[in-house]
């Protein structure tokens, strides 16, 4: 059987990183990301700066202000960070056959079997490493392992990016032994928390620690996981890297300045979003299956909602009582709103049923009509020349 | 010609978040518009009924006094015809709130007697009508809907009233009505739904306007004159209703008051001297005048169900109560004026206040209600209303704002409001355009605050006053409508202030942590010592120890007295009184004088206090003062000094001056206090007082608005103040045991530890071997108790205390938890938490957390044994029990900045006098306090773990730094050493957080700053075994 080479490509604090790239100002200072509108909020990602004063994810904000007075706060920014995440995407799949995504910013790369064609896998990862700093000044740790659990493992330690570390099959026990066991994947879930919490009481504080624990002790205290903290503890991972399934969507967003929260302005503002998507539809001669409505709130709080459509379409009339069910379900806050996105997806060619006789043209009903029209009529001059009056509030 | 009419429908601020007018703007307008009366009709209320027949008498009107009754689906307006209306209008409103079962209909029908109906809900009307039509109109609205009412009312054959539904005086006030709704509502301006709100039309029109709406039905106008005419408007509220005791006659309460009393004396004194009989008979013989035996009574009755209580308050001055224990501080030995609680002109009724400790003060309630029944007695409520921030953020929720920003512009705007510098009082839009303008406010900001403004001051909700009863001999529901707490508990529709006015007797029972803490203490000393200390006869005024340690400002923990303000105005007193005047001064007195000197507006009277306390020779601001005020050197301390002032130079009689007293503490004043005011300076003038002298004098006297006390008060408390001293004095362990397991006072836990620490206890930590469920205190160790340990309950503390004083102490942790059984997290807080360390043995923490979690199904090979959590670890788990690091003073941790920074300690602060320092202090405690130009500043309480010290942020300092300040931090403060009757504090130049040493385990202490930290915090040379380690 082939020898597996997994890379775990990770790029530290990844929405810290893309904060900064938007504002120089965050630069060399502790940051951290985490929701500003609830001070109980905990922290999501800290920088190098925030985590050399002690700072860590999980943490609440309140105390993270408290051990680092200078701490600067950003909110979780999702489109922001799905979108550079998908930039990422694009950058890897020229260079490994099945790729994973772990979460923005982090992915697993199958190399397996790609030496004859790219290279040692080693050197790819160094290679994907370097242009990813080049190109988009994302500093990334590459971790190369036999397996997703070594890699990622692998990965983390890796303290200065751009850096590439390679476990080399057998040497993984020793690799093991001295890394907390925090950084076991998956404990800061809240379903694992359990876990994690009797890991710190019985201060099993390094992997090597719980690969000492016979495994019928680690049943008596972990159950059904013991199995799984006892094979990570070893290194063994036979888990494979599962290829994404991408579908294409149409997406439009509109950041609204000042930020508002009055419904009619707000309705006004997704009809004229809606349109433009319609417009595109038509243009390409596509339905969709799908709307989603995603908001961004004042505080940043973001919440999305979609609905299934019984039958593709692509037509305004249609669309426009789905998009005020989806409006009414996704603003339950009394909080106002900074941006609005409208997407529609399950894209499909209209299936168009043709007539075995010779039959009379139908007419279209009215609004569909309308539509075309005023598409023709923004074809010729120009999107904003004819608007709704809703849409101008 | 004005047709005629008379607005029978009308809502005011007190019908919860709908109305806006105050009553003030309803009256004000009603009498331009030339009506003869108005009618007061707020939802299911009569929250203000007593104030609203106070303001229409001021603008000349006739008040109606009725209610809206609603359901969910009916309502209808309920006016008052006569006094047994009234009653059935009580009884309904209450029905309405406290039965969840409430039928609107068969309600209506039973109360209808005395009371004016008009509705336009037409099944009720059928119904109505059918019983007798009566007094039963339909109600006509201009509107939509107003003909279809028309016709059933011809229909019906029911008269019809012309009504508008009025929600606001002016229609330009629909916009707050709608911001009023929104916020009750939880939505947004464009969500709210149009039948939740009045129309723009729904206010306070004039008649000839209403006419407009009714050429059709003029009937209907006329209609609202012949009701209105056929109200009752002669309200006589005030004659007090006195509970009855045990339904005696009047002649027969007062012979057992009377019997009871001399019972009392013969106790108190021993043998009853001519002094104390004259005093006796002389409050007798008003009690029996005024009817207030039973009421002497009934609160007899009550103190009898606790041991240990404080009659406080103007009652303290009474030699009954003394004789009767509701009080325990003699009126004879201490020249307490009876005239303060009673005299034979005294309109109101006091009230009578008493203190019970505070896990007991529920269980007197629950007594009181089983004795009275829910029929007499129910709370009194608070009326509670949007306070300015409050508008503020409800506002600004509205508009959508997020909360973050919320708290961050409401506090600013907070902060500034009063530091704009107008010189003319300013329009609201001229306040708002500054105010956005100072803090460079963006839209839509402005516009929150002008709606802010607005809503600001609108009753909101009721709630349950802190402590205030009310008895009455029959059915309250009769007096008051009754509502019902979250508790369960019925509370009335009024405060204290309506209450009072309405002349219902209130009686406070109030909860007191203090005496709670003395009883526990005392328990203590019993057991360790064999010492019984009875509460009611000790008598500890002359204890040495106790004086000395009230002298030194030493009094954390103590009564009342324990705070910084307290503390320093104590040290300043004593600290530089003359060697003669101090071995003649009387602590006791010069305590009860301190108690009433510490508020606000007192504060610029201290320093002449103490200066004349120090034997400064002063002139008395007028002679007549003189002989009034020489006790107190001259200073109105307190409240009975107004009465006798105002008295003495002004001619005020008795009656006038008692109410001058009372009306400086009340919220609506303003206008009786300018008549006062007057004849103040009339009659001081009549005395050759010039206009500076009764300048000064009126601002001395002003300086009780707010809260300020009668020295019969003061004393009762200042009488608890020195048995908690005494017991500090003697008896150390015990107190601050009993103390913070009280829940302490002023301080935090972590400060009254530090305290113990500096008082030479050694703090162990909780153990379930040694613990109890409290903290406990011997000799010099005070222990801490399993109730320090955050999420474990008090039933599995009982229950680990019970079993191990039944079969001993817990030999192992498998023991523990074979004898326990607790649940797995709990056990898991007690091992993190150290409190089975005791246990252990050879084992680790994690170690016994393994037991705990493998159980007894385990392996038959032995368990492992993890390491033990590293010291790190273990003060992080410690800060998570505890919530506070309880081993070591916080500061240890910042070894590295202090060695570097060289602070000096605040033991060595007075070496310093008048000169810059730098010092290192953990926060205690915040005062925030206006200057008398109004700005901002703040006097701040911080520790080393050498002592506590003051220090003062003036307003520029603290406009710079005070967004740095919050509890529980490190500070490093910068400021210039002050001495003020020998007692320094520092004048703060600087502020800053003291940044954190993460390795401040590793690294060692250097040689001469081995006094920060190797002075162990536990003051015993040889620690007891299991205390925390030295650091």
């Amino acid at each position: 059987m082939m020898e597996r080479q997994i890379a775990c490509l990770y790029i530290p604090s990844f929405e810290i990183v893309l904060a900064r790239a938007q504002n120089a100002t965050l630069r060399n200072r502790p940051v951290a990301v985490a929701p500003v509108h609830t001070p109980r909020a905990l922290i999501r990602e800290v920088s190098p700066e925030a985590s050399a004063e002690g700072l860590q994810p999980g943490m609440s904000v309140e105390l993270g202000r408290t051990m680092c007075p200078a701490l600067h706060i950003v909110p979780p920014d999702t489109s922001r960070v799905q979108a550079a995440h998908r930039e990422l995407e694009q950058r890897v799949f020229s260079c490994a056959p099945a790729w994973e995504s772990i979460r923005p910013g982090s992915l697993f790369l199958d190399f397996t079997g790609t030496t004859r064609l790219f290279g040692p896998p080693i050197d790819t990862a160094a290679r994907l490493g370097r242009e990813l700093t080049r190109q988009q000044g994302w500093n990334s740790v590459i971790g190369l392992a036999g397996s997703k659990l070594v890699s990622q493992l692998a990965a983390v330690t890796l303290k200065r990016p751009p850096q590439v570390l390679w476990i080399h099959p057998g040497s993984e026990p020793p690799f093991l032994a001295p890394l907390p066991t925090m950084l076991l994947p998956g404990l800061s879930r809240t379903s694992a928390s359990l876990v994690m919490q009797r890991l710190e009481d019985l201060n099993l504080r390094t992997l090597g620690a719980i690969a000492s624990i016979s495994l019928t002790h680690l049943e008596a205290v972990f159950g059904a996981s013991a199995i799984l903290l006892h094979n990570w503890a070893l290194g063994i991972d036979p888990s494979p890297v599962h290829p994404p399934a991408a579908q294409p969507i149409i997406e439009r967003t509109i950041s609204l300045d000042p930020d508002e929260v009055e419904d009619p302005l707000l309705l006004g503002r997704l009809y004229g979003l809606l349109e433009v998507l319609c417009a595109t539809l038509r243009q390409q001669q596509r339905v969709c299956r799908r709307v989603r409505l995603s908001i961004r709130h004042s505080d940043h709080v973001e919440r999305a909602t979609q609905e299934r459509l019984s039958h593709g379409t692509c037509w305004e009339a249609d669309l426009q009582p789905v998009l005020h069910r989806l409006f009414y379900r996704c603003l339950r806050r009394r909080v106002r709103l900074t941006r609005l996105t409208l997407q529609v997806d399950r894209l499909e060619s209209p299936v168009e049923q043709l007539s075995l006789f010779d039959e009379p043209t139908q007419v279209p009903p009215a609004p569909h009509r309308l539509s075309t029209a005023l598409d023709v009529i923004r074809a010729k001059f120009g999107e904003h020349s004819l608007r709704w009056g809703k849409t101008l509030r | 010609m004005t047709p005629p009419f008379v607005h029978l429908h009308v809502h005011s601020e007190y019908s919860a978040m709908s109305g806006v007018s105050s009553l003030e703007a309803l009256c004000r307008s009603a009498r331009c518009c030339g009506f003869p009366a108005l009618a007061l009709t707020d939802t299911n209320g009569l929250y203000s009924a007593i104030r609203f027949i106070e303001e229409t008498k001021q603008q000349g009107l006739r008040p109606i006094l009725g209610a809206e009754l609603t359901t969910a689906d009916h309502r209808a307006i309920l006016l008052v015809k006569s006094p047994d209306g009234y009653a059935a209008l009580c009884q309904l409103l209450s029905e309405r709130h406290d039965d969840p079962s409430f039928d609107f209909l068969r309600a209506v029908s039973c109360f209808r007697n005395g009371l004016i109906v008009v509705t336009d809900d037409e099944s009720a009307l059928l119904t109505w009508a059918a019983e007798s039509p009566e007094d039963l109109y339909v109600e006509l609205t201009p509107g939509a809907v107003m003909h279809r009412t028309l016709l059933l009312s011809r229909r019906l054959g029911l008269p019809p009233v012309a009504t508008n539904r009025v929600y606001f005086s002016r229609t330009e006030e629909f916009s707050t009505h709608r911001l009023l709704r929104a916020i009750a509502l939880n939505t947004t301006l464009s969500r709210l739904p149009e039948d939740v709100c009045a129309t723009p039309a729904q206010w306070l029109i004039s008649g000839a306007r209403m006419a407009l709406h009714f050429p059709h039905v003029p009937e209907a106008l006329e209609n609202t004159v012949r009701i209105a005419e056929a109200c009752h408007s002669d309200w006589r509220f005030g004659e007090t209703i006195f509970p009855a005791f045990r339904r005696m006659k009047d002649e027969d309460a007062f012979a057992l008051l009377k019997g009871k009393t001399y019972e009392g004396a013969l106790r108190r004194y021993g043998s009853l001297s001519r002094e104390v009989r004259e005093r006796i008979d002389k409050e007798l013989t008003v009690i029996r005048q005024k009817r207030f035996a039973h009421y002497f009574l009934v609160v007899e009755e009550i103190v009898r169900q606790a041991p240990r209580t404080c009659g406080r308050g103007s009652v303290a001055a009474s030699i009954v109560s003394y004789c009767l224990q509701i009080t325990h501080v003699d009126p004879l030995k201490h020249h307490l004026f009876f005239e303060r609680f009673l005299n034979p002109g005294r309109k109101d009724p006091p009230d009578i206040d008493i203190d019970f400790p505070w896990d007991e003060r529920d269980p007197i309630l629950e007594w009181v209600f089983r004795q009275y029944g829910e029929r007499q007695a129910a709370m009194v409520a608070n009326q509670n209303s949007l306070g300015f921030r409050a508008a503020i953020r409800e506002t600004a929720k509205v508009y959508g704002i997020p909360a973050a920003e919320i708290t961050a512009v409401a506090g600013r705007v907070t902060r500034q409001k009063d530091l704009l510098y107008f010189a003319e009082a300013p329009t609201n839009e001229q306040w708002v355009n500054r105010l956005s303008r100072v803090l460079n406010l963006k839209t839509p900001w402005p516009t929150i605050l002008g709606h802010a403004l607005r809503v600001q001051n609108h009753f909101r909700h009721l709630s349950m006053h802190c402590g205030g009863v009310v008895i009455v001999p029959d059915n309250i529901r009769r007096y008051v409508p009754v509502e019902r707490t979250v508790k369960g508990l019925p509370v009335i529709q009024w405060e204290k202030d309506q209450t009072e006015e309405a002349g219902l007797v209130k009686i406070d029972l109030l909860g007191n942590r203090s005496l709670a803490v003395i009883r526990d203490a005392i328990a203590a000393v019993a057991r360790h010592t064999g010492r019984l200390i009875d509460y009611a006869s000790w008598d500890p005024l002359d204890d040495k120890a106790t004086q000395e340690l009230i002298r030194r400002g030493d009094t954390i923990g103590c009564f009342y007295i324990e705070s910084p303000a307290t503390r320093l105005l104590l040290r300043k007193l004593w600290n530089g009184m003359p060697s003669e005047r101090l071995a003649s001064a009387n602590v006791f007195e010069y305590l009860v004088m301190v108690s009433s000197l510490v508020r606000p507006a007192a504060i610029t009277f201290v320093n002449d206090f103490i200066r004349r306390a120090h034997g400064h020779s002063h002139t008395p601001l007028h002679p007549l003062m003189e002989s009034i005020l020489e006790e107190t050197h001259g200073i109105m301390v307190y409240q009975e000094d107004v009465t006798k002032v105002a008295m003495a130079l002004a001619d005020f009689s008795l009656e006038d001056a008692d109410q001058l007293r009372k009306v400086i503490s009340k919220k609506h004043k303003h206008r009786q206090l300018r008549d006062y005011y007057h004849q103040f300076c009339r009659g001081a003038a009549n005395h050759g007082a010039s206009p500076a002298i009764i300048h000064k004098i009126w601002t001395m006297i002003m300086s009780f608005a707010g809260y300020s006390f009668c020295k019969p008060h003061s004393a009762s408390y200042a009488q608890v103040s020195f048995k908690s001293a005494y017991l500090r004095a003697h008896y150390p362990a015990e107190f601050m045991a009993a103390v913070i397991s009280n829940e302490g006072g002023f301080y935090s836990t972590f400060a009254y530890l530090s305290e113990a620490r500096r008082m030479g206890l050694a703090i162990l930590p909780p153990d379930v071997n040694a613990s109890d469920w409290a903290y406990s205190g011997e000799g010099d160790r005070l222990r801490m108790g399993l109730m320090q340990v955050k999420t474990v309950p008090k039933a599995l503390g009982t229950t680990i205390i019970v079993e191990r004083k039944q079969t001993g102490p817990y030999r192992s942790f498998q023991d523990f938890l074979r004898r326990v059984n607790p649940d797995p997290a709990h056990a898991r807080a007690l091992v993190r938490a150290g409190c089975c360390d005791s246990l252990s043995g050879e084992l680790t923490r994690p170690a016994l957390l393994w037991r705990l979690y493998a159980g007894t199904d385990a392996d038959p090979r032995p368990l492992p044994v993890p390491d033990e959590y590293s010291t790190a670890q273990k003060r992080a788990h410690e800060m998570e029990s505890f919530g506070f690091l309880a081993s070591r003073h916080p500061l240890t941790l910042y070894r590295k900045p202090i060695e570097r920074l060289r602070p000096v300690p605040a033991s060595q602060m007075h070496r310093f006098i008048g000169k810059h320092i730098t010092m290192a202090g953990w926060l205690i405690t915040e005062k925030p306090v206006e200057t008398k130009q109004g700005l901002a500043m703040e006097f701040i309480t911080l520790e080393d773990h050498t002592a506590l010290y003051d220090a003062t942020l003036f307003p520029d300092v603290y406009r710079r730094c005070s967004h740095l300040l919050s509890s529980n931090r490190a500070y490093l403060v910068q400021g210039l050493v002050e001495e003020s009757f020998g007692v320094v504090t520092l004048t703060v130049l600087d502020l800053r957080w003291l940044d954190s040493d993460a390795t401040n385990d590793e690294v060692p202490a250097r040689p001469h700053l081995q006094a920060w930290y190797d002075d162990p915090c536990n003051a015993l040379s040889d620690p007891p075994a299991h205390s925390f380690p030295p650091i």
